[in-house]
């Protein structure tokens, strides 16, 4: 065979087996089904020319053209109109303790039937959830979960809310906000687990129908949130001192990571503000840090510091301030700020003695804020 | 100025070669425990470290090969790549400064890539140059060169390692390795400089010593470091944050105190479903609070295995008393060897095994969780006794690569114990026993209350939240999807599969590749890459390149030979336990059979040819023997003999290969250069890769068929070549 017969004929056999070889491996290539997910018209958007549109939800105002996602992963702009791509299709459903959330002062000892879609608007560097908050709806495993079910579910597992969880519900919002309706019709509660990264508008449409919002204060310094949250701190403090001006119950919580925001002299200007913009009987929870997702070297936050930041917050006049994350330690426990009567026991997620009366101190008789029915 | 070698002193004309290899072998080992003890040590990161390394050695030696002009002088060189090794270890240790990463913060295959790539370059570049002129020194004499390289490499080895045993500061053994080494090569030199040069480079070293501990410091600020030890295992830590310190074991938290309750979940799931058992078996992690849990189970004699006792040596000194109390029980029995090789040794009975191990992310915690080690210890089981151990995980949803790990975990343990359930959480709790389980919230809290065990996070609450029938339905679908892959001692799965999950954190492209691969049909993912090398060889044979056959045997080799070692090796650990000075000793072995190969007179010209078929064939029969005995548990004489000869074949081939390519052109980098390009293609892909998905068998079958290729390739060069030779 001469060489230029035997190198075509090499040639052509290995382009045969070659795209054989390719057609097998584009087959094991996990190109992600987006045929399941939902193409809900989303609310708060501006449209624009050349089909162009304007997200209004979050701080981001992203600003996407055709097919183009937001930064949350979880909106698409299609043709000119802006969908969410995650109403009614849940990636967690669970059953949690109110305790976990964590809400203090709000039905205490009961159940939340706890749900989340995939997506989140910022990027915490210590995020728990990651799984579900920093990936797409296609990546993850999701089910429906239409919001008519969502209550029904809440029902059937006996719980008395329903909380919008795990990842950030902003990303979600038409989602948990047509379930949140769907379930005051059936007399539960609703409570909402956020980073507080939401624009006013949404916001006060959302606090409509919602019961219960605890707000995770990451930091007091915008260094953090541009570091490790990849967020901006002003809107969550326009988002706490917007939700504390409403009827609707608020609760902070402050997870302390240890070297990267527990300096005690920002603890003390944070109190100060919360004090004064909030008042002084907003419950805050400073939770202690685990290892976790891309911060997993650090170690877990010291006792003793959270212990030394409660000191700081009650110094700052706050009234119910909470240890997260250390069972059986005191600061779990409400104490009435008049007498210092311990009204409600905890150890853990559990609440081991109850005693309010109505709402109040059984022994001075202070109102002790809160929905506790 | 005239060279000056005495007659009586021809020793001194080798000694810098010799040197060579002890120097880069040390280098390498040492820069690779840095690299491992501030990265996740898993097996994609040391791969990618190890064939970053080999790749600028590689690279050095074609690059000096090729240069025409006079190379700097050998002890400038040498003086030069000493001092750039303390700015490579410097550079791996304060890199979380130079990429602007927090305190604490994980890094990703990619800035590993790069770190790698641009620290290895500092120090491997200049040795791979330093190798041609060692050459170039003995005029030319590459095959003396590679002899005393090899040699030195394989002194390299096991000094480490004795020095490791001594020293706690492996930084304080580079700097003496070194300094000796340019003592030495001073001495050696016949046109030596004046000696303040040596005197300020060993003055520098000494520097670099003593900048271990400010350094380590600097890199925890500002935390305090109470502590460091550098062992054969790894480097065990110390710091502190106000009250509470912390161990660290190559810069992954191994527990902090106070950490009230930390421990409960490794221990209540498991021993609630055998209260009452007396002999319980714990393998790693028991400081911190896990032997404490078990204590609190009054009918428990603990048997408490830990590898390193620099862990518990450090724990007891500097971390609290609550250790020391712990460890003085009575009722405690610690022992100081490696998990797998003690249970194997052991004739007792437990009614529980616990692991208290990192997950498997390396070949080496993998070991185990195989089917190999389940088989174990059910041998070590009552007939309804318990395994357990955990694996972080999610509690709200399961991505793609922690189902794939799971269900591979959870497949594995189903091969071997009838019943298997799995506790959902952020960290998946597995049980596994041939009696009856439970995880009804309401029986276990109920055994708590009986017990009267004080807990601090596991409560009736918690339990029935944690064990919540949504949860448990979640999670066994999550379980039952998909198809499992089975973990084993010679086809590793789950530490590709927990690479593959690590890596989804960094939200890349690699999580998504290293999924795709495991995807791939295993015929497909071993076939295409001998398709390819068929063609190229296919074309290069009619582009009649006499360098190419001449050239190919030797890249062949270097990927061989390391593929061949790294299977060795991984059969090594899983069938005799990873006894870390036997792997020193391996090593060693397969460096001295590269420098007696390299002893073997070469053949005249006309036969060069036939040797390196013959010593080509000599790798077939040597791969399908570790082929045929790589199933059974044969004696580690074995696996002595397989790394010896292809160290034999190996230096043989070199000397005979490289020979032939300096008859065509006089480079004298190429070679060398060529046969470290093959290594670090195989330090690349086999073990983070190949192995995982293919299995130890079928690699070899692969690197078998690929010798195959590259034997024809040789046999098929054009007979006008031939009579050249």
């Amino acid at each position: 065979m001469k060489r230029r017969r035997f190198c075509e004929t090499l040639a052509g056999t290995g382009l045969l087996m070659g795209t054989g070889a390719a057609g097998r491996l584009a087959r094991a290539w996990d190109f992600q089904d987006t045929a399941n997910l939902s193409h809900v018209e989303a609310r708060f958007y501006k449209k624009h020319p050349d089909r162009e549109i304007e997200c209004l939800l979050c701080p981001r105002l992203c600003r996407l053209g055709d097919k183009e996602r937001g930064y949350c992963g979880v909106r698409q702009n299609d043709g000119g109109t802006y969908y969410t791509l995650v109403y009614g299709k849940a990636c967690s459903a669970n059953v949690d303790p109110i305790e976990k959330k964590p809400f203090f002062h709000f039905l205490p000892a009961t159940d939340a039937f706890s749900i989340a879609s995939a997506g989140c608007n910022v990027n915490c560097k210590f995020c728990q959830n990651w799984q579900i908050s920093q990936v797409r709806p296609e990546q993850v495993p999701h089910f429906d979960l239409p919001p008519a079910e969502v209550a029904a579910a809440a029902e059937r597992y006996k719980c008395r809310s329903i909380a919008y969880t795990y990842t950030e519900p902003t990303v979600f919002f038409e989602y948990m906000y047509d379930s949140a309706v769907m379930a005051r019709r059936k007399g539960l509660r609703n409570c909402v687990v956020t980073a507080g990264h939401i624009q006013p508008e949404p916001l006060q449409q959302l606090l409509q129908v919602v019961d219960a919002v605890k707000i995770d204060l990451k930091a007091f310094r915008q260094d953090f949130y541009k570091d490790y949250v990849r967020g901006e701190l002003q809107p969550v403090l326009d988002s706490i001192r917007a939700v504390s001006r409403t009827k609707v119950w608020l609760e902070i919580v402050y997870l302390v990571i240890p070297t990267l925001n527990d300096g005690g002299p920002d603890i003390r200007i944070m109190c100060r503000w919360l004090a004064r913009e909030v008042g002084p009987e907003i419950p805050l929870h400073f939770s202690r840090f685990q290892p976790m997702y891309l911060i997993k070297n650090l170690p877990p936050t010291p006792i003793s510091t959270l212990e030394a930041l409660r000191d700081i917050a009650l110094e700052e006049g706050l009234k119910y301030v909470y240890i997260g994350n250390v069972p059986g330690h005191s600061g779990e426990s409400t104490y009435c700020p008049g007498c210092r009567n311990k009204v409600v026991e905890r150890f853990g997620m559990q609440v081991t003695a109850l005693s309010l009366k109505k709402g109040a101190c059984p022994a001075c008789g202070r109102a002790i804020p809160g929905i506790w029915a | 100025m005239r060279a000056r070698y005495p007659r009586d002193l021809g020793l001194k004309k080798d000694l810098p070669a010799f040197l060579l290899g002890l120097l880069a072998t040390s280098f390498q080992i040492l820069l690779l425990r840095e690299f491992a003890a501030y990265f996740a040590g898993n097996e994609l990161t040391l791969g990618l470290i190890l064939a970053s390394w080999l790749l600028w050695v590689g690279l050095g030696s074609l690059a000096a090969g090729r240069r025409k002009r006079p190379l700097p002088s050998r002890l400038s060189l040498g003086f030069l790549t000493v001092l750039l090794f303390p700015c490579a270890m410097l550079a791996v240790r304060l890199s979380r400064f130079l990429f602007h990463l927090s305190s604490g913060e994980i890094v990703g295959p990619g800035l590993v890539l790069i770190l790698s790539l641009g620290v290895c370059f500092l120090v491997g570049f200049p040795l791979g140059v330093l190798f041609v002129s060692n050459v170039v020194r003995q005029a030319g004499n590459v095959r003396r060169v590679y002899i005393l390289e090899s040699a030195g490499a394989c002194a390299a080895g096991l000094l480490v390692h004795c020095l490791l045993a001594v020293v706690s500061s492996s930084w304080a053994i580079a700097a003496a390795i070194a300094a000796a080494a340019v003592f030495l090569s001073f001495l050696a030199e016949p046109d030596r400089p004046l000696w303040i040069w040596p005197l300020g480079v060993v003055v520098l070293l000494g520097g670099f010593w003593l900048a271990d501990g400010p350094s380590q410091r600097a890199y925890w600020r500002p935390f305090e470091l109470l502590a460091s030890r550098d062992t054969r295992y790894g480097r065990q830590q110390v710091i502190q944050i106000k009250d509470q310190r912390s161990l660290y074991s190559n810069n992954s938290p191994a527990y902090s105190l106070p950490d009230p309750g930390a421990a409960e979940e490794a221990v209540h799931f498991a021993m609630l479903q055998r209260p009452n058992a007396r002999g319980v078996l714990l393998i790693g992690g028991g400081l911190g609070g896990t032997l404490g849990e078990l204590l609190k189970y009054r009918a428990a004699e603990i048997d408490y295995v830990e590898l390193d006792p620099a862990v518990v040596g450090l724990s007891r000194r500097f971390v609290g008393e609550e250790v020391n109390r712990d460890l003085e029980d009575p009722r405690v029995r610690l022992f100081f060897r490696d998990g797998r090789d003690f249970l194997r040794r052991s004739k007792s009975v437990y009614q529980v095994i616990l692991l208290n191990l990192p997950e498997p992310a390396t070949a080496q915690v993998n070991r185990y969780y195989t089917r190999e080690f389940f088989l174990l210890a059910r041998s070590h089981l009552a007939s309804d006794g318990l395994l357990s151990f955990s694996v972080p995980s999610s509690e709200t949803a399961i991505g793609p690569e922690l189902r794939m790990l799971l269900t591979s975990l959870r497949a594995t343990l189903i091969g071997v114990f009838p019943m298997v359930r799995v506790v959902p959480g952020n960290r998946n709790i597995f049980l596994a026993s041939g009696g009856p389980l439970t995880l009804d919230p309401g029986e276990l809290g109920g055994r708590l209350t009986f017990l009267g065990l004080t807990t601090r996070f596991l409560d009736s609450r918690s339990l029935r939240s944690r064990l919540h029938e949504l949860r448990l339905r979640y999670l066994e679908e999550q379980l039952s999807s998909g198809v499992p892959r089975i973990n084993s001692d010679l086809s590793p799965a789950a530490f590709f599969l927990s690479v593959a999950h690590w890596s989804a954190q960094f939200q890349g492209g690699e999580s998504a590749f290293l999924r795709f691969l495991t995807r791939v049909p295993v015929p497909l993912l071993l076939g295409l890459p001998l398709l390819l090398l068929a063609l190229f060889l296919a074309v290069l044979r009619g582009l009649k390149k006499e360098a190419a056959f001449r050239l190919l045997p030797l890249g062949l080799m270097g990927l061989t030979t390391i593929v061949a070692e790294i299977v060795v090796l991984l059969w090594f650990q899983a069938a005799h336990g990873f006894l870390y000075g036997r792997i020193a000793l391996l090593l060693s072995v397969f460096m001295l059979g590269l420098s007696l190969g390299g002893l073997i007179p070469p053949p005249p010209e006309r036969l060069a040819p036939r040797r390196l078929t013959a010593v080509q064939l000599g790798f077939l029969a040597v791969l399908a023997g570790l082929r045929l005995g790589l199933p059974s548990e044969l004696p580690e004489t074995f696996a002595l003999a397989v790394l010896f000869s292809l160290g034999i074949l190996g230096g043989s081939l070199f000397v005979v290969s490289n020979a032939l390519y300096l008859r065509l052109k006089v480079d004298y980098g190429r070679g060398y250069g060529f046969e470290l390009v093959g290594s670090f293609i195989g330090a690349l892909i086999t073990s983070t890769l190949l192995i995982p998905l293919a299995g130890l068998g079928r690699v070899i079958d692969w690197i078998l068929l690929l010798n195959l290729l590259g034997l024809a390739f040789f046999l098929s060069r054009p007979g006008r070549s031939r009579s050249a030779i």
